[in-house]
């Protein structure tokens, strides 16, 4: 790959775009769910970039960012951007159970984005099994995942090993091995995700039902999968179901995301031919003045609404 | 002499409650199917279940729907007859003039019944048979359970003929808990994997199982053959039960102690327990099949990759050793016990060898991934099970390093190592390696 095609990892333009995906989705839902009165937690690290959207695009006042390096906990406390975000030390599975025993804004349901820098394995479950026996009803769960080799394995057979060593009969079925190559894994382990979800709220006994409602993946280098839903209660289980099974929910991504960094000038000229119900042709790319394949002009087409300013400063 | 009767009788509410508590809802559903099963088998009127029977199940098929709101099973397989519904088929219980068809599954005259009211509260019953009217049953079960307690009895009114003969059973109004079961994915993943498995002879024979749509093809039990490795078959005559016992290698051990070490898999090694041709036990590790008693040792994770098969048949199914859940065995069966008996020297074999192949692994490890593999179920089995003679005279003398470390350091180096999915035991031996590289090569 030409090196004007690899990641930025400092502006991460396909994170960027997933994170708007997620919270442009919650802004729908908050249409059912006063989400401004949920307590938003999540892994803020330094740059605490989901809290400050999560702040001033849906009124969440109270959050807990996760911090397990003890530097990181310093350096998060210093970079917190407002002053109702908590900074707690540790890992999520010792974090979420000592915040719920404190009865830190008891009742209030949850937001808790895990942004995992690494694979689904047995913590990540744990981490599901806690919050859909714990959280409190109408909380939103979202987990992103690694799904690079580095993680899921080099090969189909390692990838299904794997996820039914983690994740059992949350596995389909019907999945062969075919349903864990390059093409497939990723559909494949955002099922096995949700379903596991799903079934580890039946598995708590809880009047509740995990509807799933976020399915997006996208790649800044290594492959990221983010999964999630609601563990609703009634009411809000018909009005998520249906408002995430509508074809202008914005929650679930059919194809990964993988729009190529571009300069603001080359991004900026092709969104001066959008919108254009269809992918700009490539002859038109090239008569701008430069040239993309058609895969990165469809993905640019597909995502330019939140293609990121790379000279966005938030703070 | 007596002065009065105390009353003795349950009420239907304390019965229905006590008879659906003792089962879960995968082994209900089971149950169900069962009963189609048996009705092909008696249609088609089948010889005994055996290793060389090909019986043709291709006509029949059996389709369940399950949703969050509803469970129907249909089938084809032949239905009841107005008088069997009338005498015998909802009867709480077998009648004792009610003689069992010949090698069938069904034995105590309850599955049925307790399905379904184990799921839900409305239930609509449609058969129909050859020669006889269609009818249905529709049974509210609270309004059925406050009647006059005497009435036990249901009501068979007569209904439009299906067009081929055959049962349908739709329950509506389902208990919250099973609704919550029948939306989780992974109970309709784990119900679809068991049925693959539990009645996978009937698939081969050609049975048609589909399940919301999805038509569910046969887990296959294997064994691997060649490279000085081979089964064994015996086969025993017990008080007119006939009694095949396979066992053999189907994968190569596990190797590794630690949890991540483990085969995913493992959940299909152990024994199983067949009766007329049914998966009553699978994969066991327990005691109910000679694990950890009479000087064998518990299960182990290293004991992974033994598949052995008790494959029972008999034409009245009293006789098979199995319980009313059919998923366990009746362990005081003396049938039952003289099989153990005769498996326990396949049990020991196999753990001997796991223990040998320690000392010479690279050799079994090479005999062991050249060996193929071949269907389990087969009367062309020798009568010596066979595994790897390894050669002792070529052992390189070895030593185990044991350590614990913390987790998430183990998965750092794995990562480093380039895959983080990596067992602990290849991160150790990894570590080894690359330390003996920079230090003393």
């Amino acid at each position: 790959m030409p090196s004007f095609d690899t990641v930025n990892y400092s502006i991460r333009t396909n994170k960027a775009i997933q994170r708007s995906i997620i919270f442009d989705s919650l802004g729908v839902a908050s249409k059912y769910l006063p989400l401004n009165e949920h307590v938003y937690i999540g892994f803020g690290s330094i740059w605490f970039t989901d809290f400050i959207i999560a702040h001033k695009q849906l009124g969440i006042q109270n959050m807990l960012s996760i911090e397990s390096n003890p530097i990181g906990v310093s350096r998060a406390r210093f970079n917190s951007p407002f002053r109702t975000i908590r900074v707690e030390e540790g890992h999520s599975s010792v974090v979420l159970p000592k915040i719920l025993n404190e009865n830190w804004y008891p009742g209030r349901p949850w937001i808790a984005w895990l942004d995992y820098d690494y694979g689904p394995d047995d913590t990540v479950r744990d981490d599901i099994d806690f919050i859909a026996s714990r959280a409190p009803a109408n909380s939103i769960l979202l987990l992103t995942v690694n799904v690079g080799p580095k993680y899921l394995g080099n090969s189909p057979r390692q990838r299904e090993d794997n996820l039914r060593r983690t994740f059992g009969t949350s596995v389909a079925h019907d999945a062969g091995r075919a349903q864990f190559d390059q093409e497939s894994y990723i559909k494949t382990t955002s099922r096995t995700l949700t379903n596991y979800a799903q079934a580890s709220v039946v598995a708590a006994g809880r009047p509740l039902t995990f509807v799933p409602c976020f399915d997006v993946a996208y790649r800044d280098g290594t492959p990221m999968l983010t999964v999630g839903g609601a563990i609703a209660n009634q009411v809000v289980q018909q009005h998520l179901a249906t408002l995430s099974q509508h074809r202008t929910w914005p929650g679930r991504a059919p194809n990964l995301i993988e729009v190529p960094p571009l300069s603001i000038k080359e991004a900026s000229a092709m969104q001066s031919l959008l919108p254009l119900g269809a992918a700009i042709p490539r002859r038109d790319i090239q008569s701008l003045g430069f040239d993309l394949d058609d895969k990165q002009i469809a993905a640019f087409c597909d995502h330019y609404t939140r293609y990121p300013s790379f000279m966005q400063v938030i703070s | 002499m007596a002065i009065a009767k105390a009353k003795a009788n349950p009420t239907k509410a304390f019965f229905v409650h006590m008879i659906t508590r003792d089962i879960n809802l995968s082994d209900c559903i089971l149950d169900l199917i069962d009963n189609s099963i048996d009705a092909a088998r008696t249609k088609s009127a089948f010889t005994a279940p055996s290793l060389d029977a090909t019986p043709d199940y291709k006509p029949y098929s059996i389709e369940i729907s399950i949703s969050k709101d509803e469970f129907q099973i249909k089938d084809n397989c032949g239905g009841l007859s107005l008088s069997d519904a009338t005498d015998y088929a909802f009867t709480f219980g077998r009648r004792d003039d009610d003689e069992a068809d010949p090698f069938t599954i069904g034995v105590y005259g309850i599955g049925m019944k307790r399905a379904m009211f184990k799921l839900g509260k409305r239930i609509l019953i449609r058969s129909t048979h050859e020669g006889d009217p269609s009818f249905k049953a529709v049974i509210d079960v609270d309004t059925w359970a406050t009647r006059e307690s005497k009435d036990w009895d249901f009501d068979l009114e007569a209904d439009e003929t299906m067009p081929s003969p055959g049962l349908s059973i739709f329950v509506k109004d389902l208990y919250s808990g099973i609704s919550d079961e029948f939306g989780n994915p992974a109970f309709l993943n784990e119900l679809a994997m068991t049925i693959k498995r539990d009645y996978s002879r009937f698939i081969n024979f050609g049975l048609s199982v589909k399940l919301n749509g999805d038509v569910l093809t046969a887990s296959n039990l294997q064994f691997l053959e060649g490279e000085g490795i081979s089964p064994v078959r015996e086969t025993l005559d017990i008080d007119g039960v006939t009694v095949e016992i396979l066992a053999g290698m189907a994968a190569k051990p596990t190797e590794g102690n630690e949890p991540s070490d483990q085969d995913p898999y493992e959940n299909r090694y152990g024994w199983y327990v067949l009766c007329n041709d049914r998966v009553v036990v699978a994969a066991d590790k327990s005691e109910e099949t000679g694990w950890g008693v009479n000087g064998v040792p518990r299960w182990h994770p290293q004991y992974a990759g033994f598949l052995g098969i008790l494959f029972f048949s008999s034409n009245n199914a009293v006789n098979l050793p199995l319980t009313t859940t059919k998923r366990r065995v009746d362990q005081s069966s003396k049938i039952y016990r003289q099989a153990l008996v005769e498996a326990k020297p396949m049990t020991r074999k196999w753990i001997e060898y796991t223990n040998a192949r320690k000392i010479s692994i690279d050799e079994a490890r090479r005999l062991e991934n050249a060996a193929t593999a071949s269907y389990a179920f087969r009367s062309n089995i020798g009568k010596n099970f066979t595994l790897p003679t390894l050669p002792e005279g070529r052992v390189i003398k070895e030593r185990n390093i044991a350590y614990r470390m913390e987790e998430s350091r183990i998965k750092k180096l794995a990562e480093a190592f380039g895959y983080a999915g990596m067992t602990a035991k290849d991160v150790g031996i990894q570590s080894f390696e690359f330390a003996e590289k920079e230090m003393v090569s």
